[in-house]
């Protein structure tokens, strides 16, 4: 626990911070933006809570879990090798696999707070809003929604924290991110996409039927999949890695 | 006594290229022993593999009498380490970076940060944030770091650098202190001989991956090998008559030569250089100090 509270620590004295801020914020205000521009228009039927609540939903596992959540992900770790600070925990000692783990679990914690910090921030601005349709029993509904949704984007995080291990530099792995997010939005249009790991959680959050010829276990099996080999790569890169 | 620190065969290779070579160090409880080399000779990647930064390619590292790379992690905590530019949260105080330290090894009595801090002279930065340390400073921070866990060895890879000559001085009294009065275990690289004489029992000189000496200065402060200055009218003749004789000499300017030779040499350099009708207007003795033991190993 004390290395998970150091993990805070170093997140709230670094500028992060604020890109944390923006990321709980982001999906809510920004879709609230594009409610109003819509319910502006009479032409058009009022978006209803439940609609708004499922759009932030779709931009954080389409948009912000490709981009924003990977990018924190790999700052955490990649701030460790750009001011050499990995080397003196090794040295102190943490051990190399506690190292990875505490920062793995850390990441976690942070991709399930935000998310369910944005679902906060949604329901107060529809209860405030007053948006049609709302009602606490949908957001008790809603609520298991997030919360599964935020642990099935959490091997993206995986996967960017092994790609830092390796290059030990944020670049690299950033741009590997972006030809994924760019992939995902290419592979829309093919069965593969209900088991392409990336958009994978978009299918079983929204598309619950058969996708072609895949069901839903396949893919949670992709997601899980790419989660575990991540985890094992980067696990097995950080004990053989020379500092 | 078994040694605090011991490597035997200590060898790193990176493919065809030996980085380290079959390097032996043995350091008692409480010695100070200084790795002196150029920069490149091996001394970073020696220390690195000392603290299992790097796997050796062979050999063994003995912590204690036990081995390093089975009991890393017995071993690790009672080892206090300063890397070369040691690397900190910047956007954190001094005392953050400690207390996060503190956090992870346990040690949980607020005064120990306060304590070290006093011993090494950081106490009134105690709240400065790192990025506004000045190198110094922050190296500093490094040692303070090292022995926040009372360590039962030092291992300090360049320490002073940064530093100016007050505080480096003041970092060896308490290096000094540490070892004669804790008997910590100290071991410190520098590229600079006269930043670890005058604390180090013993130096150990590396030059491409090899320790090519190492000298005890508790038993003795300079070698019994001394240097004889000549000063001689006639060079070409003396050259001549010493290779002959199979004499090292070096040829320093004019009409001097200088041969490396025992005290009980000299009546037979002198007898030498009569027979051969050389005249000797001038003869002096200078010791062959650290400095020169080290020029001549590295130009060798």
């Amino acid at each position: 626990m004390s290395k998970i509270y150091n993990e805070y620590l170093k997140l709230k004295y670094s500028k992060l911070k604020y890109f944390v801020y923006i990321g709980v914020a982001l999906a809510p205000v920004s879709l609230l933006l594009l409610v109003v521009i819509i319910n502006s228009d009479n032409s058009h039927n009022n978006v209803t809570y439940l609609e708004y609540m499922s759009l932030i939903l779709k931009f954080i596992i389409s948009v912000l879990s490709l981009t924003l959540y990977n990018w924190l992900a790999g700052e955490l770790v990649a701030v460790e090798f750009r001011l050499d600070t990995f080397k003196s925990q090794v040295t102190i000692p943490v051990s190399r696999g506690s190292f990875l783990f505490t920062k793995l679990s850390f990441i976690s914690i942070l991709v399930v707070m935000m998310t369910l910090t944005s679902f906060i921030l949604g329901v107060v601005i529809a209860l405030v809003l007053n948006f049609s349709g709302f009602s606490f029993e949908i957001t008790l509904k809603l609520l298991p929604v997030y919360l599964k949704s935020s642990f099935l984007v959490l091997p993206f995080t995986y996967f960017t924290v092994m790609l830092i291990v390796w290059f030990r530099t944020s670049l690299a792995p950033m741009i590997v991110n972006l030809m994924i997010f760019a992939l995902t939005i290419v592979v829309r249009n093919f069965n593969l996409y209900a088991i392409f790991p990336w958009s994978a959680p978009y299918r079983i959050i929204f598309i619950s039927s058969d996708y072609g010829n895949f069901t839903l276990g396949n893919s949670y099996f992709a997601i899980f999949i790419l989660g575990i080999i991540s985890m094992y790569l980067a696990n097995n890169r950080i004990n053989k890695m020379e500092i | 006594m078994g040694y605090t620190l011991e490597t035997k065969n200590l060898t790193k290779k990176y493919g065809q290229k030996t980085i380290i070579n079959a390097v032996d160090i043995r350091i008692s409880p409480g010695e100070i022993f200084a790795l002196v080399g150029l920069n490149g000779a091996g001394k970073t990647t020696t220390i690195k593999m000392l603290l299992g930064l790097i796997n050796p390619s062979y050999g063994l590292i003995k912590y204690m009498d036990m081995n390093f790379l089975t009991s890393k992690q017995e071993i690790l905590p009672r080892i206090g380490s300063v890397l070369e530019n040691p690397g900190f949260y910047d956007h954190m105080t001094v005392h953050q970076n400690l207390k996060m330290i503190q956090n992870v090894v346990g040690i949980h009595e607020h005064h120990n940060i306060d304590e070290v801090l006093s011993i090494i002279g950081m106490d009134a930065f105690k709240y400065e944030k790192v990025k506004n340390l000045t190198k110094a400073h922050r190296q500093k921070l490094a040692l303070s770091r090292a022995l926040l866990n009372s360590p039962d060895i030092l291992i300090l890879d360049e320490p002073m650098n940064g530093f100016d000559p007050i505080s480096a001085k003041e970092i060896r009294t308490v290096l000094r202190r540490l070892s004669k009065e804790k008997q910590v275990t100290i071991l410190i690289s520098s590229h600079v001989l006269a930043e670890v004489e005058k604390i180090a029992d013993t130096i150990g000189f590396m030059k491409n991956g090899k320790m090519v000496k190492i000298i005890d200065l508790k038993s003795r402060r300079v070698t019994n090998v001394d240097r004889l200055y000549l000063t001689i009218d006639d060079v070409t003749m003396a050259k001549k008559v010493l290779e002959e004789n199979d004499i090292k000499y070096k040829y320093r300017h004019s009409n001097q030569i200088v041969l490396k030779i025992n005290n009980e040499a000299v009546d037979d350099i002198l007898k030498l250089m009569m027979d051969n009708e050389i005249n000797v207007d001038e003869m002096f003795f200078k010791p062959y100090g650290l400095e020169e033991i080290f020029l001549d190993l590295m130009e060798k």
